[in-house]
């Protein structure tokens, strides 16, 4: 319950002072935090600006020259009288300015939106129609994508096909971001020596569902990683339903059940080994300026799981990188049981 | 179908402004969520299924996950504790 007390950020208060609202609930006047700072707002509004510190320690002065039995509880004298201006600063707080400022900022917010709402509006007016044939998106390129893409990169999903063989190095790239993030967040939030998160497990309903549900999704999620090149799916969508099905996982067993097989160390293992897999497969593309002399593809062919080359590993490597992302997001997140 | 999309598009309209004007950060982000959803059936309409499963993947899935985290800790699900507490006794 003690905590219940500083639920309301300073900026709420400020803005439920600025509205002049009462705040909600029953215990909001009972709370001396946020009465102390309404009365410390409304004197810098009709005084100078003081530091809060520096306020606090005045009242809490004035309080003991009162002779008040407990200096910390409310304050019910008159507000202390301003400290006299140093004449050499100049300051730039005018007098019940703030609350005036913090109305204008709501009303600009309202207005910025309605502005950027009638840009859109007018850029959608001159997009042209959907499907039509003079669009500036219906051009040589994705003739050839659409003509020639099963001939060259081997995929029969022309998606993958793009993704994995003519933008190869965005989607290197990409996994390179995912994986520098990935890092950074463990470098930032994980101290070592810390012990294992313990949460107490879900409740019923989510367990026994999970028990039927969860072996669907990681099935799902592996076919659509491996099927990528012959069907609608692909390393990213799978990679992101594997790494919710490992964070459901997480939710029913507990963090520290999946976190023994999966430890943080693992997962980058796993991740750089992907990255450095792919790199290595994709060499050849790179070398060679992506144009594959000497180093013909075999062509899928729908329905064949082991038909597109190269595109199946390479496909599995993105979704491990991706899954084992949102894993470590997900592990790195959760709050410890003491907060 | 095209008084599905309609109604599709309708939906999608309204998830958004609901989104913005809810009071509980906890229900904008459900309403997210089925915009989400929504969203990815009218992907797969617009003949694009690879978008629609990573919507459904990403948008409907890790994305409110991610936010319901920082809920957490942020200490905004705390009220619902205080409900479930309440109905207890």
């Amino acid at each position: 319950m003690k905590t219940t007390q500083n639920d309301n950020g300073w900026f709420r208060r400020i803005l439920q002072w600025a509205s002049e609202s009462e705040s909600e609930g029953a215990d909001a006047p009972e709370d001396p935090e946020k009465q102390e700072f309404q009365e410390y707002l409304e004197y810098i509004d009709a005084h100078d600006y003081i530091e809060f510190g520096a306020y606090r320690y005045m009242r809490y002065q004035q309080r003991k020259e009162l002779g008040l039995d407990e200096p910390t509880s409310h304050y019910t004298a008159e507000p202390p009288t301003p400290q006299k201006k140093q004449k050499g600063k100049k300051s730039h707080h005018k007098q019940g300015v703030l609350r005036k400022q913090l109305r204008w900022y709501q009303v600009a917010s309202v207005l910025i939106t309605c502005v950027i709402f009638w840009i859109l509006c007018l850029v959608v007016m001159e997009l042209p129609e959907f499907g039509a044939l003079d669009a500036p998106a219906w051009n040589e390129v994705v003739q050839r994508y659409l003509q020639q893409g099963r001939e060259e990169t081997g995929a029969v999903n022309a998606i993958t096909g793009m993704i994995l063989e003519y933008r190869a190095f965005d989607t290197f790239g990409e996994s390179v971001v995912l994986f520098a993030a990935a890092i950074s967040t463990i470098l930032l939030l994980r101290t070592p020596n810390q012990p294992l998160r313990q949460r107490k497990a879900g409740d019923e309903i989510l367990k026994e569902l999970s028990k039927y549900l969860l072996p669907i999704i990681l099935l799902f999620g592996f076919y659509v990683i491996l099927y990528g090149h012959i069907s609608p799916g692909g390393g990213f969508s799978g990679g992101a339903i594997l790494g919710a099905a490992l964070i459901l996982a997480s939710l029913i067993l507990g963090a520290g059940e999946v976190g023994r097989v999966l430890t943080s160390k693992r997962v980058t293992y796993i991740t750089v080994f992907s990255l450095l897999t792919y790199a290595v497969m994709k060499f050849y593309s790179f070398y060679t300026g992506a144009n594959h002399v000497g180093w013909e593809i075999p062509k899928g062919e729908a329905g064949h799981l082991f038909s597109g080359g190269f595109l199946l590993p390479l496909n599995l490597c993105v979704g491990l990188i991706v899954a084992c992302t949102m894993y470590t997001f997900y592990t790195l997140f959760i709050p410890t049981e003491e907060e | 179908m095209i008084g599905l999309e309609l109604l599709l598009l309708i939906f999608l309209v309204f998830c958004a402004i609901a989104t913005v004007l809810c009071k509980r950060l906890i229900s904008s982000i459900i309403i997210f969520m089925a915009y989400s959803a929504v969203m990815s059936l009218v992907w797969f309409l617009l003949q694009s299924p690879d978008l629609a499963i990573t919507e459904a993947a990403v948008g409907a899935g890790m994305t409110s996950l991610l936010f319901f985290l920082t809920l957490q800790r942020i200490n905004q699900l705390k009220g619902l504790e205080q409900d479930e507490d309440n109905t207890k006794r």
